[in-house]
Parts: C-alpha cells; structure tokens; sequence
C-alpha cells in the first residue's frame, strides 16, 4: 500500500532517510522519541512535504499524483492539527458528508457514541482526550482503506486509549485495510500492531514483528564482570542500567537453556527506544 | 469544492456572537444609508479571510488530507467571498431600497462597484495571504488599502458625486474597469493557483 | 472461545494460546467444526498482534487439529485420541532428544542420565 524507495529530505541539521514497504492487511507501528523523524514521515506518505530525493507511492500510484477519488480512501490523525476549533463534531460530520461519498453520517454518529464524544462541543473546548477521539471518528466514517495515525494515542489516559485500540482493531477486521501508526510510548503499540519500526535521528534503524520482539527477544541484565563471560549471540543491542548493562537478544531461549543463572526478562518496545537513545545497536 | 464550502460556512456560522454583530452593523448601516456601498465589500474581506485561515497552519495541515484538488481549493477561495458578497448585496439593496425607496438607481450602482471592490480587494488579499500566511500581512495589506483609498481620494476626491457618476457613466470606463478587473483576477489567480500547488506542511 | 493470556510470562503468546486450544479441543469444549473466532478478533479482544494469533492458528492447522479455509476462517478437526496422543508422544521424545544431546555435550555419561530420570520420577510422583 506504501512505498518509500531511497527517499531523502533534509533540513537545517536533520536528515532523514527512509526505505520502507507497508503492505495491505497489516497494522505498522513507528517508534521514535521526539524529533526522530516519525512526524516528517508521516508528512511525506501524505504528500504534506516533498522530498528532496526518492520515490513515494500510496496505492502504486506517486503521491504528488494522486487523484481526489484516491485520496478519499485515505484517513488521517495528527496530534496538532484538526478541523477549525470553532467547530463542533456535528458541524464537522456535515462537511465530511460533502467531502467523501461514501461518508455515513450514520456511521459517524454511531463511532462518536461508541468513542463517547459529545456531538456539541466546540473542539477548542475538548480536553486532549476527547479531541482525540472526535478525530479518530472523523478518520474513520468514510470507511478509509489507509489510516495514518500521528501519535493518536499522546496524552490519552488508559481509558481513552483503550477505546480507540478496540475501535482500529474492529476497523482492521474488514480485509484490504491498513494502519500506520506512530507513538513515542512504544508499549501503546505492543497491544496493536503486527509490525513495528523504529526511526532513530532521522533514520529506520529497527524492524520486525511486534510477535518476535515479545515472544521471543529477551533483556539480559548483566553485570561489566558477565559481560566479558557469556558468549553473546544474536545481540540487536546493549544500553548501560544500574549495575551494569542490559543486553537485547534475539533469542532468549537460548539464554534461559545455557545460562540459567542470568536474569533474562521479556523485553517491551520501550526497551528498543532506551536502547538505540542510550546505547549501543549492532550493526 | 463543496466540501471546502461546507468547511467555511459551517466555520462563519459557529460564532453566532459575529453574526449579531454583523447584522447589528448592517441595520446601522442601512439606517444611514451607506450599507450599499460599503457593505458588501466588507463582507467579501470577512469571508476571505474566513476561506483562507483554513488552509493555514496549524490547521491546514490535516485538511490537505482531505480529497480535493489544488485547482478546486483555489477557485473556492474566490468563489466563496464572491457569492457571498453577492447574496449580501441582493439582501442589502432590497432592505435599503424599502427603506429609501426612491434612490434605488444609485444604492444599485452603489452595490456593484462595492462587489467590484471587494472583487479586487479580495484578488490581491488571497494570493499575498496564501503565501505569505496572515499574520504579517495585516499591516502590509493595511497599507495598501491605504494607498488604493488615497489614490482614489487624489483622484475623484474634490469630484463630487454627480461628477464621480458622470464619470463612470462614461461607457468606456465602464468596460475599461471591466477589463481591468478581468486583468487582476487572472494574475490573482494564477498566483494563488502556483502558491497551493507548492504549498508544504 | 475464552482463553486466559499473560501478557508478562515468559512463555511466548502464541505457545500459550495453542496449549490452551488444543487442550479446549481434546477436553471437548471446542466442539468438532466449530469455527474458531476471526484472527482479529482475537487480536482484539485480547490486546496482541493479529500476526501472532495467525502463528497460533497455523501452528494448529500443522498439526492437524483445524483446518484453516482461506477467506473464512478456522474450524475445529475431528479429534482422534490416539492421534493426540501420538502427538504427545512425538514432542515428548523430540525434547529428550534435544536434553540428551545437551548431556553429552557436557560430558554427562548415560548412566548418570538414567539416574537422574529415575530420581526426578520418584519426585513427581
């Protein structure tokens, strides 16, 4: 569904690169502190910004040429950008009903009760929460076949993010769907996505399944003395902790069965952003 | 286009503080009898300022991902101003012509040069606004109107109105100015047009 | 279908929702051609990846006890006891392979592996 080949775009002390394939069916997290590059991304899969070099492609088709019919199969969320704060999300479901045909006021009506939005507050006038979930339900009525979500989840309280999860993973059960989602609180994706991809100072420095990091990675915390010991095998990377070093491995059976005297945790997506802004990666 | 209309219009009618403004003014107006000429004009610089903060940061961001064309954005932000100029105009000249019945010939007059006026306000407003955005620009623009009422002044100021009509009474004028304003919102136009296309967020 | 995930044991997801179908299948609860909820939904009701559900459904179409339709779903096999049981049997004897060939590496002779299996037995008990 989304190509990036060999893209570049530069800014005054900021260069970012990216090589990336999204396919349909898929749920695609990106991770990254702040200021790593997720948000440039993001603007130039939705042809916001241009890139200085590289091909960019939505549906097999450049960005820059993408028809109005192609961009109404195409949803989006950003944290800082929205409808006019004056409006309300009544007033915003007319204007979606002019601007997609195969928009559902229905629909709409339905998603906002189900996200528990108040259909006659001014946007302005919403907490962060609330916003959130008027605009999740505003990306979402016109049956889109790509969402692009910029941090939706960003200032949200459990209760919130746990309504807009269940409400992308209701949305992804009809097939030919896809989700690009972003967040600097990694474990937020970890309940969602199938893949996930870090950005680390403008770059894709991490990918894999959300499964393999769970299921199967693992965290060593070793002491300095440890180590020079253990015969470390298949190492994404190591970042300094209290009492030494914690090592993520590809394989933590393989620690558990030769090493069983080492602590080995499973890992969280959190440890992959310590590890690449702390530490050290392979490679 | 008609979802970007929808956007404006929804936006102009969420402040019902305005409207009761605006109506305030425009009885006021009527009751002095310079609504026609003044009023619609007016308006046109209210809703192009209205159809242009919408494609601005921070908020213009999340609407180009919204299905239209370049071409259609640009003509919207010249047609909403302009129709609406329009039906203000109707509504101004039928409440000032029951009001003053007997000089319906000028407030007519009167209403088309307002419209022509804000026609040529509005084409140089949306393309300096479009890129340059509309903070900065108030007091640029603010000089401009400036220079266009002082040129006028300068030009027709110690004129008075009867001289002005015989003036513009002139077919030729007519159709210069015609011509001119043709002129301006083709530059305008092209301008605008060339702006959105490399708009980037 | 109800299962009971951890999200912070060691053993991976995946591992534990096809020990905890196939032991709903062989008790009975999961009833022969009964459809197994959709991978998402799945996904969603228990906060994982949709990739790892569908690692857990094919694992178990592997093994024979569903069947996966493409574009409809997954439906419960027939179970066969002795099918399972050979199935047991069959892992049960791949991991004492492997532990064996772990002994040796270490130099650990067979008869102190018997021994050890004896006592470990008299244990479990």
């Amino acid at each position: 569904m989304i190509q990036l080949n060999n893209v570049e775009k530069m800014y005054p002390g900021f260069k970012l690169e990216a090589d990336l394939q999204i396919p349909a069916g898929t749920i695609t997290g990106i991770i990254g502190v702040n200021g790593s590059g997720k948000s440039t991304l993001f603007r130039l899969i939705l042809g916001l910004e241009k890139a200085d070099r590289g091909d960019i492609e939505v549906f097999e088709t450049d960005v820059d040429k993408l028809s109005a019919k192609q961009k109404a199969k195409i949803g989006a969320v950003f944290p800082d950008s929205g409808f006019n704060g004056v409006l309300d999300p009544k007033a915003v479901g007319k204007i979606l009903a002019r601007f997609y045909p195969d928009f559902s006021l229905d629909e709409y009506n339905k998603l906002c009760q189900r996200l528990s939005v108040k259909m006659d507050q001014r946007l302005e006038k919403m907490s962060t929460g609330q916003r959130a979930r008027a605009k999740l339900a505003a990306a979402l009525a016109h049956h889109p076949e790509l969402l692009i979500l910029d941090e939706p989840t960003s200032g949200l309280d459990v209760v919130a993010r746990n309504d807009i999860l269940g409400v992308l993973q209701t949305y992804m059960e009809t097939p030919g769907r896809s989700i690009l989602i972003s967040s600097h609180i990694a474990s937020d994706l970890e309940s969602l996505c199938d893949d996930v991809y870090l950005i680390h100072e403008g770059k894709l420095r991490f990918h894999d399944e959300v499964g393999s990091v769970l299921d199967e990675y693992g965290l060593l915390s070793l002491s300095d003395k440890q180590v020079q010991e253990v015969d470390l095998r298949g190492v994404v990377g190591s970042f300094p902790t209290t009492g030494g070093v914690k090592v993520l491995v590809r394989d933590r059976n393989y620690y558990r069965e030769n090493y069983p005297e080492l602590v080995v945790d499973k890992p969280s997506l959190d440890h992959l952003i310590e590890l690449y802004e702390y530490g050290k990666a392979e490679k | 286009m008609k979802g970007l209309m929808e956007y404006d219009w929804q936006v102009l009618i969420s402040r019902k503080n305005w409207l009761v403004l605006i109506g305030g003014l425009a009885i006021c107006y009527i009751g002095m009898g310079t609504a026609c000429g003044f009023f619609p004009m007016f308006l046109m610089i209210i809703l192009a300022k209205i159809a242009i903060t919408k494609i601005e940061e921070p908020i213009g961001k999340f609407l180009f991902t919204l299905p239209f064309t370049c071409k259609s954005c640009a003509y919207e932000l010249y047609a909403y101003p302009l129709i609406g100029g329009m039906l203000i105009g109707i509504m101004i000249f039928a409440a000032t012509s029951i009001y003053a019945p007997a000089d319906w010939p000028t407030h007519l007059i009167e209403t088309i040069s307002s419209i022509g006026t804000g026609l040529v306000m509005i084409s140089v407003m949306i393309p300096v606004f479009v890129m340059f955005g509309t903070q900065s620009v108030g007091i640029f623009f603010g000089v401009v109107l400036a220079a266009v009422l002082g040129g006028g002044i300068m030009m027709f100021g110690d004129m008075d109105l009867a001289q002005i009509m015989q003036f513009f009474s002139n077919p030729w004028i007519g159709w210069a100015l015609a011509a001119l304003l043709i002129v301006i919102l083709a530059i305008s136009w092209t301008v605008t047009l060339k702006a959105l296309n490399n708009k980037t967020f | 279908m109800n299962l009971q995930i951890s999200s912070s044991s060691m053993t991976p997801v995946y591992e534990q929702i096809t020990t905890q179908i196939r032991r709903q299948i062989q008790d009975g609860t999961l009833a022969e051609g009964e459809q197994l909820p959709s991978v998402r939904a799945v996904a969603r009701d228990y906060h994982i990846s949709a990739l790892t559900v569908k690692k857990a459904y094919d694992q178990l179409d592997a093994e024979g006890l569903v069947t996966t339709v493409h574009g409809k779903g997954s439906y419960v096999n027939a179970i066969d006891a002795e099918f399972s049981k050979e199935q047991a049997r069959r892992q049960i004897e791949e991991e004492l392979t492997k532990t064996i060939a772990k002994a040796r590496l270490m130099d650990i002779s067979s008869q102190e592996i018997k021994d050890m299996v004896d006592l470990l037995l008299e244990d479990s008990k």
